[in-house]
């Protein structure tokens, strides 16, 4: 009856809080853990908001064909995302809202353009078959959910060691994180652990460039996740341009937008 | 004669369509002139001509194959491949879709959604026919929208003309709520898509998330019935549509002594007059981070019901069917549960007042009275020649309600839960009670376990209740999907339950709905499972089966709600 409507949902919600929000600021002096952590916060939602237009390919082990899935997102503030999917055909056409943690909209072209209110649970869902989890991209920030160690130091990079902290909720209990020490505190890496030690998953960004437009904010044009329990099954996400403080009006985050298209 | 109809309605619409897609493509050349370029636009195969157009275009290709399994014949009035047999093929469908969509500077848009399907099967019942490719290869055209949008025509109020589907209500699929697109019943594995229609609609937004919608609908459009629909008119056992007992058991009789040759029946559509327009007008907002909603519809329903029958001098009876007016007022409300885990939930209700319908009979047989004389009935049910009594009551002008509660969940990747609770499915309409088939009609042996209530139409309340639930599995990757979906009927409370009425001492209490706290219980439910496999990008094929399960005097075993298919699909889209 429903093209997937849990498919789709999953699919447009990662997008929506599809990363991409990785961006770093200038790089500044910084000495302790919780400095260093801070910096790179700020430097992640430097902007007032932010146009992406990537393409994520899912390759299953061993194979060199890759799905692919293209999609725009736009953000706003801390809260705010739209996204509109423009390829495949079985998905283009599709958009996610997301107004803000708990409140969020999916349209449907299949279903008459419906735009149809959906429960929180959906991000328990992962994307077909990707290897990025919701919490990786909804997470804009680590301060106030992690307790960060400065556990080593590189030549380019400060090595952080992230505990959950009690209360917090999210799906690593532990993280190990590679700040870029040169410039922009980017985060360059990132290994995920659960309760028992064991590495689970490790994201790679790549080649960041500064997003056109005014602002001080930088995208990787690769993000590559990798899961270890899949056979380190991997998905890329290839971010084709990035553009910041371009004026987006607020009304664009409502399901009339939605459902517009516009 | 009505194929030809059709095959010239396809015909027009295939120049419309090549017209219209003319139009907006010229449209997009001269916009991308004068064009600088830039990268807007978020088609795949259509980037920007303009910095200010955005094209988009997009669509599938499908197929579908359908087997029928025991189901009823439905009578052709001449052999024809569409025929549907006890077991046979029922659908084998082609379809290509193609949705174009122009947007000009975030003021105006333009869209055409059409479909194109051929049937698969030929209409020749005659050896010109044979000659022309539209009866040999019987298509059909479906607009589902075609209209025009301007934005922020007014601050906050964008105005959308033309064919469209505006949809209503915060449930999945049954909408108590939605009611200004009549439904297609044509394909029961869509549990009632929205026709497009065309309408004037007005969105305003005054204050954050509050939008004020109206919309005007200036002609009713029916809404499509399935193929088994007109054996609820024209099966000779089917007791009479009236909710007057009495008058029931008079024409049951009447039938028996005096069967028709054949019924026949005809529509009364509303006439294109302004009375006749639908409107509607919904206030939609966020209340405590919940949505919520309230509407008012006045319109028709777009089911026909029955309105009169006229005995002809020849025995056939000539039956006719309306499309009741009906006034709805509706709510829902719609949001998230974080104390559960996020769980999403619906509620979405409405309050129908509907126009009261009568049965008119009239009699031109000279056995019966002849000469156009009308058949009414006295408070017994007591048949009276001319206007001496009163008609019976097909839909009484009492209100009726509709509910839907749903709720659906996630658990982890590969499973996904949705279940509704229904009061009123979507075809139903009217308060009082649906008279079913008997259990065993002229010809079907009784089994030996048989009730007297058995051989008698079975009544059960018009405005039935169900659940409706349905489950998602999904594995290797998000490719292929199981999915289970069914709809079972629960017997609903019987507001004319009287323990203390004199019939219900005695033994065959049974036989008087009057004695049963709810309705008689009597099992029916549809299953819908299905395989999913996306086998590639944009590229779907399915394995499935629609099962209808219940006796004849049940709501789906009923031979006029269809028949059980076994189907397999193939899909591409771009």
């Amino acid at each position: 009856m429903k093209r997937s409507l849990s498919v789709s949902v999953s699919m447009v919600l990662w997008a929506a809080t599809g990363g991409l929000l990785v961006g770093a600021g200038t790089a500044r002096a910084a000495e302790t853990a919780a400095e260093i952590l801070k910096l790179t916060d700020e430097a992640q939602n430097n902007y007032q908001d932010l146009t992406l237009e990537s393409t994520m390919l899912i390759r299953e082990p061993g194979q060199q064909n890759a799905r692919e899935i293209n999609f725009v997102t736009i953000s706003k503030g801390k809260d705010k995302r739209l996204v509109r999917f423009t390829g495949p055909g079985d998905f283009k056409g599709m958009g996610f809202l997301v107004e803000n943690r708990d409140t969020m909209y999916v349209l449907l072209p299949a279903f008459g353009n419906r735009v149809r209110r959906l429960g929180t649970h959906v991000k328990a869902q992962g994307f077909q078959g990707s290897d990025a989890s919701y919490d990786d991209m909804a997470t804009t920030q680590y301060t106030g959910i992690y307790e960060p160690k400065l556990v080593a130091t590189e030549a380019d990079a400060w090595v952080l060691e992230l505990t959950l902290l009690p209360g917090k909720q999210a799906e690593s209990p532990r993280l190990k994180v590679w700040v870029d020490k040169n410039t922009h505190h980017q985060v360059t890496r990132i290994e995920y652990y659960d309760d028992k030690g064991q590495k689970q998953r490790t994201q790679i960004r790549t080649n960041f460039k500064k997003d056109e437009g005014n602002g001080e904010h930088y995208t990787p044009e690769w993000i590559k996740f990798i899961d270890h329990r899949r056979n380190d099954h991997t998905t890329e996400l290839h971010t084709t341009k990035a553009q910041v403080n371009t004026g987006v009006a607020d009304d664009v985050f409502t399901q009339r937008s939605l459902q517009r298209g516009s | 004669m009505r194929a030809r109809r059709g095959a010239r309605a396809s015909a027009r619409a295939v120049r419309v369509l090549i017209a219209a897609l003319i139009g907006l493509l010229g449209l997009l050349g001269q916009g991308g002139q004068g064009g600088q370029g830039g990268w807007g636009g978020f088609g795949g195969l259509g980037r920007l001509a303009h910095a200010d157009i955005d094209f988009k275009f997009g669509g599938f290709v499908s197929s579908d194959l359908r087997y029928r399994l025991a189901g009823a014949d439905v009578p052709s009035p001449y052999p024809q491949q569409y025929e549907l047999l006890r077991n046979g093929f029922s659908r084998n469908q082609n379809r290509v879709r193609a949705n174009l969509s122009l947007r000009a500077a975030r003021k105006v848009a333009a869209v055409a959604d059409v479909e194109l399907v051929y049937y698969g099967y030929s209409d020749a019942n005659d050896v010109n026919a044979v000659t022309l490719r539209e009866r040999v290869d019987p298509y059909f055209f479906e607009a589902y929208s075609a209209y025009v949008d301007i934005y922020r025509l007014l601050p906050g109020l964008d105005v959308r003309l033309g064919r469209q589907v505006v949809h209503w209500g915060a449930s999945d699929q049954f909408n108590p709520t939605n009611n200004l697109n009549t439904l297609d019943y044509s394909d029961p594995l869509l549990f009632g898509r929205a026709l497009g229609n065309q309408m004037i609609r007005a969105d305003w937004n005054p204050k954050g998330d509050w939008v004020l919608t109206a919309v005007w609908v200036p002609i009713f459009r029916p809404a499509q019935i399935p193929r088994t629909a007109p054996l609820a008119l024209t099966q000779i056992d089917r007791p009479a549509p009236v909710q007057e007992a009495g008058v029931r058991d008079t024409l049951s009789s009447l039938a028996v002594l005096q069967p028709p040759t054949r019924i026949d029946a005809s529509t009364l559509q509303p006439r294109p007059s302004l009375s006749n327009t639908q409107v509607g007008v919904r206030l939609a907002g966020r209340v405590l981070g919940q949505d919520f909603s309230l509407s008012y519809y006045r319109g028709r329903f777009g089911i026909p019901v029955p309105a009169w029958t006229v005995n002809r001098a020849d025995g056939v009876a000539q039956a006719g069917v309306v499309w009741p007016r009906m006034t709805v007022l509706g709510a829902d409300l719609a949001g998230s549960i974080e104390k559960l885990h996020g769980i999403g939930y619906w509620i979405e209700g409405a309050v129908t007042f509907p126009q009261e319908i009568t049965y008119g009979i009239y009699n031109d047989n000279p056995l019966l009275g002849g000469n156009h004389t009308p058949v009414t009935f006295d408070p017994q049910g007591r048949l009276i020649q001319g206007d001496g009594g009163k008609r019976p009551v097909v839909v009484p002008s009492t209100p009726f309600f509709k509910l839907t509660v749903g709720a659906d969940y996630s658990i982890g990747e590969h499973v996904y839960l949705n279940a509704q609770y229904l009061h009123g499915f979507i075809d139903e309409f009217g308060a009082g009670v649906a008279v079913r088939l008997p259990r065993y009609g002229p010809g079907s042996p009784a089994s030996p376990g048989a009730q007297p209530k058995d051989f008698v139409p079975r009544i059960e309340q018009r405005i039935g209740d169900y659940f409706v639930t349905g489950v998602d599995l999904r594995f290797r990757g998000g490719t292929v999907l199981t999915r289970f979906f069914g709809v079972f009927k629960v017997p609903s409370p019987n507001p004319r339950f009287n323990p203390s009425a004199p019939e219900c001492a005695t033994a065959q209490s049974d036989l008087f709905p009057n004695c049963r706290r709810f309705d008689d219980r009597r099992f029916t439910a549809v299953l819908f499972p299905q395989l999913i496999w996306q086998v590639w990008d944009s590229t779907e094929l399915t394995l499935g089966a629609f099962v209808f399960l219940g006796d004849r005097s049940t709501k789906f075993g009923d031979p006029a709600a269809g028949a059980t298919e076994l189907f397999a699909k193939a899909k591409f889209t771009f």
